[in-house]
């Protein structure tokens, strides 16, 4: 490995690099060869039930709990549905989901998750990109069933 | 003077000694940069060929749960085809029962452990339809908590 350079008794040495260059090229391509430059990731979600079916369960006299629905229309259009306490229904462009978003948030300070669906023939990305958006505002996205057709 | 120059050149030497130096160099930066990216995940998906995950920038921690995969032509428990799909589709007569027995005997096998907790690894090209189909019969079986695999830019 290491060899003596000069013979006068000096401490001159050359460094055999030849053999660190033979284990290099070797752990390389073990690892260029297995690993995986694609990053899985999980989104934290729950299946929310069919809408309707939790609504108008609290109890007399207490105000209802305010809820959320957001349902993907198509690619380009989102209903909005605040029902409980307070009622309010909408539709906006998908763009303008965010913004729409964080102005209700900031007008029903007791929001504090959302109930995410789609109809039928909306995509899966389509449905994460929306639920990607929707937990930058609300961290808690349930996933509801019933507005698409179903089987 | 031609015989003084013949007697100072040199015999040409035909040894080589290439520098490797360098590539000692190149060679730990590129290995620094692999070990780098070589993240060991918690969360270990293997999609089938030619699924396409859905990509989404905020995530959750990972972790290894019992996982259905719902791909062009299949719905898979842990790997086993349990329901066969017709471009991401159910086709008309095709019955959802094979899933839910499926995932009954999974939740009566795993016991308390699954604490029905779920992993969805479904493709981008997937109708909300067909999930929400299976999302449906997972909630029966008692799997309401859901983790979406998706990939990260």
């Amino acid at each position: 490995m290491i060899s003596p350079h000069s013979t006068d008794g000096g401490q001159d040495f050359e460094l055999n690099l030849a053999s660190i260059i033979d284990c290099l090229t070797v752990i390389i391509a073990f690892l260029l060869l297995s690993s995986s430059f694609v990053s899985y990731g999980t989104l934290d979600t729950a299946v929310a039930a069919p809408q309707g079916q939790n609504a108008s369960t609290a109890a007399e006299g207490q105000p209802q709990a305010l809820t959320l629905s957001v349902t993907l229309r198509d690619a380009e259009h989102v209903d909005l549905d605040v029902s409980g306490a307070r009622s309010e229904k909408r539709q906006i462009a998908r763009g303008a989901l965010k913004s729409e978003l964080e102005s209700m948030k900031a007008r029903y300070p007791g929001l504090n998750g959302i109930v995410l669906t789609a109809a039928s023939r909306v995509e899966y990305r389509d449905v994460i990109r929306g639920m990607d958006d929707a937990r930058q505002v609300f961290p808690a996205v349930a996933l509801g069933l019933g507005a698409g057709g179903s089987r | 003077m031609k015989r003084f120059l013949k007697k100072k050149r040199k015999p040409q030497s035909t040894e080589m000694s290439l520098q490797i130096t360098s590539m000692a160099d190149i060679f730990t930066i590129l290995l620094v940069f692999l070990l780098k990216s070589y993240a060991v995940g918690a969360l270990e998906v293997q999609p089938s060929r030619g699924l396409e995950l859905p990509v989404a920038n905020r995530t959750d921690a990972a972790e290894q749960r019992i996982a259905i995969e719902v791909s062009e032509n299949s719905v898979q428990l842990d790997g086993q085809p349990v329901l066969p799909l017709k471009n991401f589709e159910l086709e008309g007569a095709t019955r959802i029962e094979p899933l839910g027995k499926a995932l009954g005997e999974k939740r009566a096998a795993l016991g308390d452990d699954s604490k029905g907790k779920l992993l969805l690894v479904a493709d981008a090209r997937v109708p909300f339809e067909t999930l929400e189909t299976v999302m449906k019969t997972a909630a029966n079986q008692g799997f309401a908590d859901l983790k979406l695999a998706v990939v990260q830019p």
